[in-house]
């Protein structure tokens, strides 16, 4: 630990900019952006993505998306207040296909029913994502703590027609930093 | 009983519920920070419109104009219980007809739509905006 604290405080912000670009592999990146997640960044976040993608029909699917990545993001970060872990937000061109990729803090108690959705999701097919979408949107359930409805992750996985890929690494005894990156087709003609 | 009326916000739809034309339009886009504030009053309000037609034993024809280009996962439930109070009216005696506009090349609202006519067999059609 007291090494890693040396490290830091010789690593110049430059050479830590120039890792970061390293490390992202830029080429593919659009767009994104680290820290406090709010709504009126996420405004401005869609905003800069609907310029950089501009009005392609894809577009359309994008924005959608990317709305319940990011309300994702900060209905979890309202759960652990006055953390500052940053949360990360990426959206990026792979040669078939754009991603949106998250990554945010989350309290280890979670991951089991997290996980459990998400592989749920990715183990269902069109119709049946639909038959769960709809359970949930007819039963009398209200919103959970967080203000979710639980339909949000199916939402994405409909509109998305890809697999989820994800990840759950271990900060700390009571922390994991949950990663979860999403695929739409370019030529996804909606 | 008076008309709901409420303007478009930054992440709130406009909404435009007359109830001496029985046209109702809802337009914009739906992903408020806060989902209960912003359904609340429109819930409350079709309530006591669902209650006040019956009384009243109207019949005639609620034309619903969906004009939504985006809502987000946290309001569909909302939306949704906007639709089944559609459903208690139109089974009170009143047409109710739905218009679903969508851009052409938004699949995505289209199935929205669909799945929604099916859940609830109220009438629907489905209007193709072009961008």
């Amino acid at each position: 630990m007291e090494s890693r604290q040396i490290h830091y405080m010789n690593y110049s912000s430059s050479q830590f900019a120039y890792d970061t670009h390293q490390l992202m592999d830029v080429k593919s990146v659009r767009l994104s952006f680290s820290g406090e997640f709010s709504p009126e960044l996420i405004s401005v976040l869609l905003l800069m993505a609907k310029k950089t993608i501009g009005g392609r029909p894809v577009m359309k699917k994008i924005y959608n998306v990317m709305i319940e990545c990011l309300e994702n993001i900060t209905k979890h970060a309202f759960i652990i207040e006055g953390d500052t872990f940053p949360a990360i937000f990426v959206l990026g061109k792979d040669n078939d296909f754009y991603y949106l990729a998250t990554g945010n803090k989350i309290i280890q108690d979670e991951i089991p029913n997290l996980q459990g959705r998400l592989e749920k999701v990715n183990g269902l097919d069109r119709v049946g994502l639909k038959r769960w979408y709809n359970d949930i949107l007819t039963d009398d359930e209200g919103l959970s703590q967080n203000g979710g409805s639980g339909l949000g992750i199916i939402d994405m996985a409909l509109k998305s027609k890809h697999k989820f890929e994800y990840s759950f690494q271990k900060i700390d005894v009571d922390h994991s930093f949950f990663t979860l990156k999403v695929k739409i087709n370019t030529a996804d003609q909606l | 009983m008076n008309s709901l009326r409420i303007y478009k916000g930054d992440t709130t739809p406009s909404l435009d519920f007359n109830i001496e034309t029985m046209e109702f339009f809802m337009e914009g886009e739906c992903r408020p920070e806060n989902v209960l504030t912003c359904f609340e009053p429109i819930i409350k309000w079709m309530d006591s419109y669902v209650d006040w037609l019956k009384n009243k034993k109207s019949a005639g024809r609620l034309n619903f104009n969906f004009k939504l280009e985006y809502y987000n996962s946290s309001s569909a439930k909302f939306i949704f219980n906007i639709f089944k109070q559609l459903k208690v009216i139109q089974s009170n005696g009143i047409e109710v007809n739905v218009f679903w506009f969508y851009y052409l090349l938004d699949e995505d609202l289209l199935e929205c739509g669909q799945e929604y006519e099916k859940i609830l067999g109220l009438k629907f059609h489905f209007l193709a905006l072009q961008e």
